[in-house]
């Protein structure tokens, strides 16, 4: 993926190479405008990270590890643990990978070599549109259209196909970890499915007609050669994915029931590290303003390490 | 498995090779079957994709299209009470907020991100590869950080909730998909075409300015339509920064509250009032078309380039 | 001034005549004004645009109200009347405190005044001491605004054929709100709603037999996920007659301190955001309550919602609906300590609930706004644009709001309870203790 330019890089031993160093070296002011921008930029997100970590320091001295594995948020004198806030974080994004993993990366393959050439643009173009409705639409059709369908038809039968037995028990009331995760797997699908597609393109033609040539099904194609060749950029796709379900915000602020609880059932309402902060930022009180920073904090951690390992594992898939 | 014909003894190579084809065809029966079933799985998880599409497509066509008209894109919003349950007037100072906010960022956003893009796109130092994991980083930082942020460096200094606190917020989110965009982009210029620039002897700034740019040039568009698609449709860090969730008045001027559609669709959502809840649908309409410009116009110049590519 | 209820609050005035030269401030006793509408051009009032934000109590309230404000502004002053204040910025009553204190809000609302100290926690220390050590309480005037009741808003649509709703008492409600009592048909309430039965007679119409009629049903409480003064005046009401029964499992008391929480409510409890979002969950979902602004209930029954509010069991033992004359009873049981500010900023005897006098409705509370007390010096850009011209203004704002000819006029068509008389003097005493560099504004 990173191609190293071949000016910079390597230094040519002949009058051009010459030069072209004497152009360059002329050209300071571009140089330093590039860099400086680019110099701008880091400086704007060193200040960005200083700036979280400079006002969640309080609550990170006065609660310790407390803040991962606390229970107990009292707003404005503390002590603050957000062990239920990361637990439903880590919920509901479970429940996201369970709908939007398989049926990602089926569409993804069904898209890369069963749909008709001329219908595949067409499909992919609808299932990316996904990725085009704002994260508050989403929340608006959670409230108004899944809410009532929770209530009425899935939760009852849910609870009536399980005969109410964990985690199919409990109040049934629309907002929920459940309806978070579902609507977070449908955010998430448009990512998966596009990075799993250009993952898939790069496994070379040749594997998979070799394959077919020795009898292979189709079946076999994706299950033994497409799969496992692909594996890491899957994997790549699938934890991008994953970022992007912890860090969504409103559209789980809306549908989620903002009750900052360990989740007992599927049905139980929560409250996640992003959508918490997106509730409490305004109406923080006392030393609540550091601890919700500090909120940040763990998610910037979190989704920084999800993504960055996102990369490396596609970027490896894509130099194979 | 043994057969007997007409009573004589069994002829074990014929037995075998019965055997043999009997297998095979079971073997057959089966792949056929089991690659039948998986083929038939992926096009059920293609179909179970655009069932929540469709879904959502058809609330927003089902409750969003009485609204659409040019009164209600225009008006202003009007504040209901209880003697005027269902007055909710137009949105036309969110439509303008959306416009005014998201051109603001644009133009913070652009440049900045594709001189970050060329500086990335120009080899492999070692800032310029901290720079591509901190710009990779970003593009998944979850947006209402960046909300926080604006709000302690931008409402907290300026003493308003303002619409430039919201440009801010916006822009740091655009940087990093546009910068990754052009880098993309711009090395995908064969470096023939710069190296021969350069060997004619012209600067690096002409080559950036002459070469470079206009054959990456769809590429770094299509990286800012997405990036703006994303922005227009943000909500989370707006919601912190940016004023009242609902206003009735005209304000041009990013120095002061504004109220975005995102918001508005917030504010909406979210209100005491049926006639409110159901406008909401008006807005996550006009919003989503929006995107929906935005992306297409974006895929549109990217397939064009394709093909200009090919030719 | 109105002078109507003089004899029967004779202490109330005579406690304020002492109050009024407490205050800090050199408009001092000449406190009567009288909502003045009159702009001149120089007062530029046309293009001010002093943000104003808040409580969501106060929402349905100030969204009116500052349009009829430039509405009967502009019949007087024309022109040169105001025409440019934002739109109500409902984000809580802590935001609203925060927001003047940030100088993101030229006013702020809250339904619990700055300074409380609640179980034995400055509700504000961090806020008045955090940013700016230089700020106290005395650098703000609180005034009250309106007055308002809280109603246990439910959604029980298969009870409206009975003609009383369900009646509530504080035990009950801590209860569900503790998660102890969790179905609609509970031994409990059934026990206090005989009415609401299915009622079998015989011929001679004895009553043969009573099936409780409630329905068996979860209740889904709905509380505020966000910082809310409406929570405080809900638990200031639930801490005053259950004392130590409600307690959280550490030992404090939930709602006013902690904003939101942490496995201290029932497990199907929903958060909403602001009035709106508890009032718009309770309309949307069969089985849920929640306490909201009667405003909110007025308006969920305009717009067709099977909603009703609950009576609630009063001191004297009187089952009470919420209504502006239940509510107008209850402030009226505390004419004889009325709100006042000390010395130091901090106003006490604000707190309203659970008052004795026949039927009174429990859940009720001023709602407060608050202004820096002297804009000199204040940053000039900013939401608070800090001349004494806009100064001015949001004064003569303010005064209109709490006038009965004025602001309060609103109050009453959108459900609230028209300020008592002693609580609009103490409010224009307030307003006319604003002062720029230190002079008065010279108000009439």
């Amino acid at each position: 993926m990173t191609i190293p330019s071949p000016v910079s890089e390597r230094p040519l031993k002949s009058d051009v190479a010459e030069r072209i160093r004497r152009s360059a070296t002329s050209d300071r002011p571009f140089r330093y405008v590039l860099r400086a921008t680019a110099a701008l930029f880091g400086a704007v997100i060193v200040l960005f990270v200083w700036s979280i970590v400079k006002t969640a320091w309080p609550a990170i001295t006065s609660n310790g590890i407390n803040l991962i594995i606390g229970r107990t948020w009292i707003a404005g004198s503390g002590p603050y643990g957000a062990l239920p806030l990361i637990i439903d974080t880590l919920s509901t994004t479970a429940i996201a990978l369970i709908f939007a993993v398989p049926v990602g990366l089926a569409s993804a393959m069904a898209l890369q070599f069963q749909v008709p050439q001329r219908l595949r643009g067409p499909l992919a173009s609808l299932v990316e549109l996904l990725a085009a409705v704002p994260s508050v639409v989403y929340g608006l059709w959670g409230i108004a259209v899944m809410v009532p369908f929770f209530i009425n038809t899935l939760e009852p039968f849910l609870s009536h196909l399980t005969g109410s037995s964990w985690p199919f028990n409990g109040p049934q009331d629309g907002f929920s970890i459940l309806l978070a995760g579902i609507v977070l797997s449908i955010m998430i699908l448009p990512t998966i499915v596009a990075v799993s597609r250009d993952v898939i393109a790069t496994v070379p033609i040749e594997v998979v007609e070799g394959a077919l040539s020795l009898g292979a099904t189709r079946g076999q194609v994706f299950s033994k050669v497409i799969i496992p060749t692909a594996r890491t950029g899957l994997l790549g796709a699938i934890v991008l994915g994953t970022g992007r379900a912890l860090g969504e915000t409103i559209a789980v602020a809306m549908v989620i029931g903002s009750n900052a609880q360990l989740p007992h059932s599927l049905f139980s309402s929560g409250a996640t590290l992003a959508s918490i902060i997106a509730v409490e930022f305004g109406n923080s009180v006392g030393s609540e303003g550091s601890a919700l920073a500090a909120l940040a904090l763990i998610l910037m951690v979190i989704t920084g390490l999800v993504n960055w390992g996102a990369r490396a594992l596609t970027r490896r898939a894509a130099t194979r | 498995m043994s057969s007997t014909i007409n009573g004589l003894p069994p002829d074990p190579i014929l037995e075998r090779r019965e055997l043999i084809q009997l297998r095979a065809s079971q073997t057959i029966a089966r792949r056929t079957m089991v690659s039948r079933v998986v083929t038939g799985l992926l096009w059920v998880g293609l179909v179970i994709a655009l069932i929540p599409l469709g879904s959502v497509v058809l609330a927003l066509i089902d409750k969003g299209v009485r609204f659409l008209g040019w009164s209600f894109l225009t008006a202003l919003p009007q504040l209901p009470s209880l003697a005027s349950l269902n007055d909710i007037g137009g949105i036309g100072n969110a439509v303008a907020a959306t416009l005014v906010i998201d051109a603001l960022a644009g133009l913070v956003a652009v440049p900045i991100g594709v001189v970050v893009g060329l500086y990335l796109s120009q080899g492999s130092s070692r800032p310029a590869n901290f720079l591509r994991t901190v710009v990779e980083i970003m593009t998944g930082m979850p947006s209402i950080l960046l909300g926080v942020f604006a709000y302690e460096y931008f409402v907290v200094t300026m003493k308003s909730y303002s619409g430039i606190a919201a440009v801010i917020a916006l822009s740091m989110l655009m940087v990093p998909v546009i910068a990754k965009a052009a880098e993309l982009a711009f090395m995908a210029v064969p470096s023939s075409l710069r190296e021969a620039a350069l060997a004619l002897g012209a600067r690096e700034s002409r080559v950036a300015r002459q070469v470079v740019f206009p054959s990456a040039l769809p590429g770094v568009l299509t990286g800012v339509l997405l990036a703006l698609a994303r922005a227009v449709g943000e909500t989370a860090p707006v919601l912190l920064v940016v004023g009242p969730t609902i206003s009735n008045l005209w304000n041009w001027n990013p120095l002061k509250p504004m109220t975005p559609m995102p918001m508005l669709i917030f504010g909406y959502a979210n209100s005491q009032y049926p006639s409110q809840r159901a406008a909401a649908w008006g807005v996550a309409l006009t919003l989503v078309a929006l995107v929906v410009i935005l992306t297409t116009s974006s895929r549109l110049i990217s397939a064009r380039m394709r093909r200009e590519r090919h030719s | 001034m109105t002078k109507t209820f003089r004899g029967k609050f004779g202490v109330a005035i005579a406690t304020l005549g002492l109050l009024s030269t407490a205050i800090a401030g050199t408009a001092g006793a000449s406190a009567t004004l009288n909502g003045d509408l009159n702009f001149t051009a120089s007062d530029g009032a046309a293009a001010l645009t002093p943000a104003i934000g808040g409580s969501t109590f106060d929402f349905p309230f100030f969204s009116q109200a500052i349009q009829t404000f430039e509405t009967q502004a502009a019949n007087v002053s024309g022109a040169n009347a105001p025409t440019q204040i934002p739109s109500y910025g409902a984000v809580g009553s802590t935001a609203g405190k925060k927001g003047v204190i940030a100088e993101t809000y030229a006013v702020g609302a809250s339904d619990v005044p700055m300074g409380t100290v609640s179980n034995g926690v400055n509700l504000d220390s961090s806020l008045l001491t955090g940013a700016d050590a230089a700020h106290t309480l005395n650098s703000y005037v609180q005034i009250p605004v309106v007055l308002g009741g809280e109603a246990m808003m439910y959604n029980l649509p298969m009870l409206t054929k009975y003609k009383t709703p369900v009646t509530l008492s504080s035990a009950l409600i801590a209860d569900i709100y503790d998660g102890k009592v969790t179905k609609w048909n509970d031994a409990k309430i059934c026990q206090l709603n005989p009415t609401i039965a299915i009622i079998k007679k015989n011929k001679k119409h004895r009553v043969i037999s009573r099936k409780c009629a409630l329905p068996n049903l979860s209740i889904t409480p709905v509380f505020r996920s966000d910082g809310s003064g409406t929570s405080y005046i809900f638990s200031d009401y639930l801490h005053t007659t259950q004392g130590a029964n409600y307690k959280t499992p550490g030992g404090t008391e939930v709602y006013p301190n902690t904003t939101f929480n942490q496995g201290q409510l029932p497990a199907n409890a929903i958060g909403g955001y602001g009035n709106p979002g508890v009032a718009s969950d309770v309309t949307s979902k069969t089985g849920t309550i929640g306490y909201v602004e009667y405003a909110y209930v007025l308006i969920a029954k305009a717009t067709g919602s099977s909603v009703s509010s609950a009576l609630v069991i009063n001191a004297k033992g009187q089952r009470v609906a919420i209504s502006p004359t239940s509510v107008a009873t209850d402030a009226a049981a505390f004419s004889a300590t009325p709100p006042k500010e000390g010395s130091d900023g901090t106003v006490s005897s604000f707190s309203i609930v659970n008052g004795t006098t026949s039927g009174s409705y429990p859940i009720a509370g001023y709602s407060w706004a608050i202004v820096r007390q002297d804009w000199n010096g204040l940053g000039t850009n900013g939401s608070v644009s800090a001349s004494l011209n806009a100064e001015k203004m949001v004064a003569k704002f303010l005064d209109w709001s709490v006038q009965t000819k004025g602001g309060q006029q609103v109050a009453k068509a959108n459900g609230y309870v028209p300020l008592p008389s002693y609580v609009t003097s103490l409010a224009e005493q307030q307003i006319a203790s604003m002062t720029y560099n230190k002079a008065s504004l010279g108000l009439s």
